[in-house]
């Protein structure tokens, strides 16, 4: 840290204040500190998001002439294009999986409550944006599965009432899904969520520093903690380095190929289904009347996001039950739908 | 006709991705070294906080934590 | 006031500009002797996907190929002279009819019409 450029720095601008909080920022270590590293990881994924995706964007081109082929282009033509498109594939795979564990752990553990109802609202807003960027980006490369999501993700609002038909035609920009829906989802998914996610993270973090991390109910009576900087950090590097070279043998083992380009006249192939994180949505409308069960997943959604409002018995330092009953059967559902969404076959 | 023109690009691109060894070769020394980073780290921590003097974590009893 | 002045505008800009109906109410699809007995032919109406089917007993129909539940494409079904909607299972009959949902609401009917060998498809019966 003696070097030139630091110590010119240093010169000019007083770091001290910086240093002295991060030097006696701590961390709570009980046996539930595991959980800690899965917002950090979140971060982690995400970064590598940004840069796959904007090296992506240098020869991607939003038209349904050319949205295929110039995906095409990067897979066959440029220079590991196959890796970077295979990393922005499973990254987006891994980020969903590490914001939701992020979510659940923070749920079961409680860590909502008072005084960080504010930063489960932020990270219930942050995942319902990650998974519009996961729906946006999905349409890209034009195929016929992502152009039938697209469809399925812009009817969906058609069922909200009095507004529903004015939010479909603002995502679809007309009759049907076409050139003007393409260039919707890139901005979308290019410029817009991007920095309403950036921007929401940012608080998000900023808050998880100020107000340091919460400590489970139960594990209040342990006193353990450790620095901020260098320990914890360097775990959390350690847990980067490790689920890097998770994600590069995913990459490695499963390279992304690209479906041949939709033709919008064709019917919908058999066997049609969303990626993971949409099964859920999937199996229930093919379950439940239309209304019903986009109302539940809405309704539930939003109970979800006010739960630290909902549940004062956490807020008092109190165990609540119902609370962590509820969560339970949030999963129950969450995964009963997915299971059933992979094991049923074509009904005719 | 339509169906056979599809067909002939997802065969081009089938071998525009590189074989599973030559992806292997790429992507493993890569994987090696992360998790040699990996350990490194977590043993350079263990370290640090298992010297017998100066231990990083402690049982504070002046710990200041905003939050219950 | 100000933020109507800057609300409204918006909102109008993202709202597409509607498609004029007026002038695409027909659409020629195929030819008589391209169109084999029970088989269908799927183009673009209206800016969305629509269905001709040749049916068995000789005569023509033309529908709504976009399924009233999620909007996908629906498919036909040769062997039961049906739909089938292939993203939740929706199946609707020759006439557009919802024989299994979750699709509530028929598919819509649109009227053929055959000038010479030449098949037109149209929102509204013209007067021959």
């Amino acid at each position: 840290m003696t070097s030139r450029a630091a110590d010119f720095l240093k010169d000019r601008i007083d770091f001290s204040p910086v240093q002295a909080w991060v030097a006696q920022r701590k961390i709570p270590q009980h046996k539930h500190s595991f959980w800690y590293y899965f917002g950090g990881l979140a971060l982690f994924v995400l970064t590598i998001q940004i840069i796959t995706g904007i090296m992506l964007a240098f020869y991607y081109s939003p038209t349904p002439v050319k949205a295929n082929e110039s995906v095409r282009y990067i897979m066959e033509k440029v220079h590991y294009g196959w890796l970077i498109r295979s990393i922005h594939f499973w990254g987006a795979n891994f980020l969903i999986a590490v914001v939701l564990v992020h979510m659940f752990s923070t749920y079961f553990t409680k860590a909502y409550r008072k005084p960080r109802e504010i930063m489960w609202v932020l990270g219930v807003i942050i995942l319902a944006l990650i998974l519009t960027s996961a729906f946006t980006g999905y349409l890209l490369p034009w195929t016929t599965l992502s152009y039938f999501a697209t469809k399925i993700g812009t009817s969906m609002p058609l069922y909200v009432p009095f507004v529903g038909h004015f939010i479909s035609r603002l995502m679809v920009g007309g009759a049907d899904v076409g050139a003007a829906t393409l260039t919707r989802m890139f901005t979308l998914h290019t410029i817009v969520l991007p920095i309403l996610w950036l921007t929401i993270i940012a608080i998000h973090v900023f808050l998880s520093q100020v107000l340091g991390l919460s400590t489970p109910l139960s594990q209040r009576s342990t006193r353990d903690e450790t620095k901020l900087f260098p320990n914890f950090m360097m775990r959390q590097a350690a847990v980067w380095s490790g689920a890097l070279a998770v994600l590069i043998s995913f990459v490695a083992l499963f390279p992304e190929g690209l479906a041949a380009k939709v033709n919008p006249v064709l019917p919908a192939p058999a066997g049609i289904k969303p990626e993971w994180y949409f099964l859920f949505v999937f199996q229930t409308l093919r379950t439940f009347p239309d209304v019903i069960g986009l109302g539940g997943i809405t309704l539930g959604a939003i109970i979800w996001m006010l739960v630290p409002f909902l549940d004062r018995k956490a807020s008092n330092g109190e165990k609540s039950t119902f609370f962590t009953l509820f969560g339970v059967a949030i999963i129950v559902y969450l995964v009963t739908m997915t299971v059933m969404a992979y094991i049923t076959t074509e009904v005719h | 006709m339509f169906a056979l023109v599809l067909d002939a690009a997802a065969d081009s691109l089938a071998s525009a991705i590189p074989s599973f060894t030559d992806r292997f070769n790429f992507a493993l020394p890569l994987i090696v070294v992360l998790l040699i980073v990996m350990f490194f780290l977590l043993i350079k921590v263990y370290a640090l906080e298992n010297q017998p003097h100066d231990r990083l974590v402690k049982k504070s009893q002046t710990r200041k934590r905003t939050g219950p | 006031m100000i933020a109507a002045y800057i609300v409204y505008p918006v909102l109008r800009f993202f709202t597409p500009p509607a498609v004029a109906l007026g002038e695409v109410d027909k659409v020629f699809v195929t030819t008589l002797d391209k169109m084999g007995l029970n088989t269908a032919k799927f183009f673009k109406f209206l800016d969305k996907p629509a269905v001709l089917v040749h049916l068995p007993d000789g005569k023509y129909t033309s529908l709504s190929a976009k399924c009233t539940h999620m909007g996908c494409t629906v498919a036909f079904q040769s062997k039961d002279d049906n739909f089938i909607c292939e993203c939740h299972g929706s199946i609707f009959n020759i006439d557009g009819k919802v024989l299994k949902g979750p699709a509530t609401r028929p598919l819509p009917v649109y009227y053929v019409d055959i000038e010479g060998n030449k098949i037109y498809v149209t929102v509204k019966k013209q007067l021959a």
